[in-house]
């Protein structure tokens, strides 16, 4: 059975350090930071804030991690932020006296506390937070008030930005968050508002990252009750200001959520879907069916935490189960870990997600008919679009509950996919003397 | 024993070659391959309260219909979905609530929908196009029918392949077969181009207005969902199954019967009626064999997909080749539109005679029918080989060869007597 975090809880994210994953534990009540093999590396101990239900996401902003939690007796429920503590910096310190405290804790900053109200149920299991990750282009010393970046879009006047962890000799590790008061789109400057500047030095492309909002995906929309007509609810940051509402089912349901680069991307029921949040429709980017049915292709497998990667085109779903599928026989087996938890990968490259056969004949006399069948065998990806170029191998076998026969042939027996993912053939069924009962597949070379 | 497509729901239609189906656990429909694999999955943009009874799709759009609350009298709703960048958006939803005329309870409807294609191509920024349905048919056209056509072929000079237009109908000139659109396309398409349009909904109902269990058959706009007819007939009572479809499966003499019908499953009969007879008569009956091997239960079929003529009953009991199963989730079982021999009656004609030793002799006819109660017919004719058992010595048949069926389905043979008395049984053989 393969494994891989093994995890006990339903949340997982990246974090600070690169081929890490971490977790927060309501019973350990701590953030724990683990390999991707499941070893424990650490454990960050709860600071200023204490658990009140079962965390149900956990996410990475580049600087922060952000939790979301069900508060008791239904009263709604809360998305904290968090930060291991204490921050490395050099403010305050003597110059050249540079101590590197160690990161001990996990440590409340903020937090969004949404209570039931008149016009809102919030009933929810996935949240994620707008976050964009840049680098510094060129190197940047202490007292500076200017710098450059990669990319200054999303970026505006009054945001917050992290820099660092940097890599500038003994500034090693070393981070600030600091107050952005202009930005010059063309030259791609930014001044910050810090009167004594920089309290770091930076080398050329050390990190800076910036959240802008949090979307929370709520089961109910806005008539009070619990209507499962599903809302999407953006939260400014740091502000909370509502800035964006909207109702549909597509919000109904949802198990897992992240953001990455522009783009919001959610889990309800089999499919993960997109909304590029640029746009100003909102309307629904791709939907990517994803491989969450066990065996039985019936029993829906549940979502609990989600990381996107766009960057190495994947999503990682943390499930209790998975379903996968041995290729050469194209029979499908569900493995369950029981009470834990492990991540199984969805890729965002296209792949041969499905083949449909068509004909409009499926009956033939027997005897020598003269019969031919047309066949159309359809390749579609995981987005419900055509694949191109694939090649299809048809076969014909006897039916378990037919009579003894011999099936017909194919011509041709293989063909390859046109742009529109089909590929024809011609059936021309056996000369039998009684009915029988044919299984014709078509399967991808 | 049979799991093929394995839908948790009792709805189900075939479009392209994927099984679709509605889940309101989920408020889901989704898209599965032949083999059950789950293709893809389109949320709801409305919750759906109530399990699925039945769906359809007229070439745009998918229907559904519900029972408006758990207590099926109550009533039940049709409602009308496109999809729309990965999501199912609601159009239209029709109520039919039960009140002081009728009461609704039912668990199948159609939508009468037509098929055909343009005559010759039409350019964008025009308004009128030519289409190639047959007379009748094209008189169904009327101001404000909603069709829809693609996808389009045409690539050239501006490339609209695979893209597909709704208009609306202002007018129709029927002796030049064209049409005259409210508005102009946006889209260019070529001549041979796929047009369809839906005109009404049928739905089987249990009552007559408020009679009780006398079943009815009625019929509705399919643009606003007002009610136009109904038909009491204790044929469209139970009914859990209906589609709409142009059957072309029919030759020689039987081509009369490629039409378009309204077909719905009554116990163990496929029932086609003529929707465009203004008596609706039921012109076909196809048997099916939807039933175990002691013939004493009907396996019920919850919905039905239909593609050429093929015919996909959703079921959850089976019988295949005499092997009975029943599963846990509905799959599809198989039959076709395609005539093919069910049964041969043979008659004798005197059915006793003197062993006389071929003094006398008794006249065997064969017919052969196929699934529509229909003579068996084809070209070249089936043939029937003729054989007999027991009997007395020396008795013997005019034919023990293959002999064409005649344009009725019949073949004829001669039995002559032996020279002992004994029971004979005569048996035939049909080779297609």
């Amino acid at each position: 059975m393969p494994f891989n975090i093994n995890i006990p809880v339903q949340n997982f994210s990246l974090g600070p350090e690169s081929g890490f994953f971490y977790y927060v534990s309501n019973t350990l009540n701590a953030l724990i930071k683990l390999e991707t093999d499941g070893t424990v590396i650490q454990v960050y101990p709860i600071q200023r804030s204490r658990l009140r239900g079962t965390i149900t996401e956990l996410h990475w902003d580049g600087s922060h991690f952000w939790t979301m939690e069900d508060l008791p007796s239904q009263l709604g429920l809360v998305i904290k932020r968090w930060r291991i503590t204490p921050v490395q910096t050099a403010q305050g310190l003597p110059p050249g006296v540079f101590p590197v405290p160690a990161p001990t804790d996990f440590t409340w900053q903020d937090e969004i506390t949404l209570i039931n109200a008149p016009n809102l149920r919030y009933v929810s299991k996935a949240f994620c937070v707008e976050h964009y990750h840049r680098f510094l282009d060129g190197s940047f010393v202490q007292g500076q008030t200017t710098l450059r970046l990669n990319d200054v879009s999303e970026l505006s006047t009054g945001d917050t930005i992290t820099i660092g962890p940097s890599t500038a000799g003994s500034f090693t590790g070393f981070q600030e968050d600091v107050l952005v008061t202009n930005v010059n789109p063309t030259t791609r400057f930014i001044t910050i508002g810090s009167a004594s500047g920089l309290e770091n030095q930076y080398t050329d492309t050390d990190p800076v990252s910036f959240t802008k909002s949090v979307f929370l995906f709520n089961d109910h929309a806005f008539s009070g009750e619990e209507d499962r007509k599903g809302a999407i609810l953006q939260y400014a940051w740091p502000s909370k200001n509502v800035i964006l509402t909207g109702n549909g089912m597509r919000y109904n349901n949802v198990g897992a959520a992240d953001f990455d680069f522009t783009s919001l991307f959610w889990v309800r029921a089999d499919q993960i879907m997109e909304v590029n949040i640029g746009t100003n429709t909102f309307d629904v980017a791709s939907s990517n069916e994803s491989n969450l049915r066990e065996d039985d292709q019936t029993t829906i497998i549940e979502v609990f935490d989600m990381i996107t990667d766009l960057s190495n085109n994947q999503h990682l779903k943390l499930q209790n189960r998975e379903t996968v599928e041995d290729v050469p026989t194209g029979n499908y087996t569900t493995f369950s870990w029981g009470n834990d938890f492990n991540y199984q990968v969805q890729p965002t490259l296209t792949v041969v997600n499905s083949i449909s056969l068509n004909s409009d004949t499926r009956f033939s006399i027997p005897f020598p008919s003269g019969d031919h069948i047309q066949w159309v065998a359809e390749v579609r990806d995981q987005y419900n679009f055509p694949v191109f170029n694939e090649t299809i191998q048809f076969s014909a076998a006897m039916h378990p509950l037919s009579d003894a026969g011999i099936p017909g042939t194919f011509d041709p027996t293989t063909g390859v996919t046109t742009t529109s993912g089909t590929v024809e053939t011609e059936y021309t069924p056996s000369v039998t003397p009684n009915p029988i009962i044919v299984e014709i597949q078509a399967q991808v070379l | 024993m049979v799991k093929n497509i394995r839908l948790i729901n009792a709805n189900m239609t075939r479009v392209d070659g994927y099984f679709y189906s509605f889940d309101h656990q989920t408020d889901t429909m989704i898209q599965k391959a032949d083999d059950g694999t789950l293709a893809f999955a389109y949320p709801l943009d409305t919750p759906i309260g109530q399990p699925i009874n039945d769906l359809e799709f007229d070439g745009q759009s998918f229907w559904t219909m519900e029972n408006i609350s758990g207590t099926p009298s109550a009533g039940f709703r049709i409602r009308r979905w496109v999809i729309e960048n990965f999501v199912m958006v609601l159009q239209q939803t029709f109520n039919f609530a039960s009140d002081g005329n009728d009461t609704y309870e039912s668990s199948a409807f159609t939508v009468e929908t037509y098929t055909s294609s343009l005559q010759s191509g039409a350019s964008e920024n025009t308004n009128i196009i030519q289409v190639a349905f047959e007379d009748d048919i094209f008189d169904l056209l009327t101001r404000g029918t909603r069709m829809y056509i693609g996808p389009s072929t045409k690539q050239s000079p501006t490339d609209f392949r695979g893209q597909y237009q709704a208009v609306t109908v202002n007018s129709i000139n029927e002796a030049t077969n064209q049409v005259t659109l409210s508005s102009n396309l946006n889209v260019g398409f070529l001549g041979g181009d796929t047009v369809v349009f839906s005109k009404h909904l049928w739905f089987l109902n249990q009552n007559y207005q408020t009679t009780a269990g006398v079943g009815a058959l009625y019929k509705a706009d399919s643009l606003n969902g007002n009610l136009l007819l109904r038909q009491q007939g204790g044929a469209y009572k139970d009914i859990d199954a209906a589609a709409f479809h142009e059957v072309s499966s029919f030759e020689g003499n039987f081509v009369q019967f490629n039409k378009p019908y309204l077909i719905f499953i009554r116990t163990n009969n496929l029932l086609f009626v003529n929707v465009n007879d203004d008596n609706l008569t039921t012109e076909l009956s196809a048997i099916q064999n939807n039933l175990n091997n002691d013939t004493t239960e009907v396996y019920a079929i919850y919905d039905l997909g239909l593609q050429g003529d093929t015919i996909f009953r959703l079921q959850l009991k089976f019988n295949i080749n005499g092997t009975e199963s029943s599963e846990n989730t509905y799959n599809y079982q198989l039959a076709t539109f395609r005539p093919f021999p069910i049964a041969i009656a043979i008659t004798a004609d005197p059915a006793i005679l003197p062993a006389d030793a071929g003094v006398s002799s008794s006249a065997i006819e064969a017919t052969v029918t196929d699934q529509y109660g229909l003579a068996f017919v084809k070209s070249p004719p089936a043939q029937i080989q003729f054989d007999t058992t027991g009997g007395g010595t020396g008795s013997s048949l005019d034919n023990t060869g293959l002999i064409p069926l005649d344009q009725f389905g019949k073949a004829s043979n001669v039995y002559h007597t032996g020279i002992t008395p004994g029971l004979v049984t005569i048996s035939a053989e049909v080779t297609i």
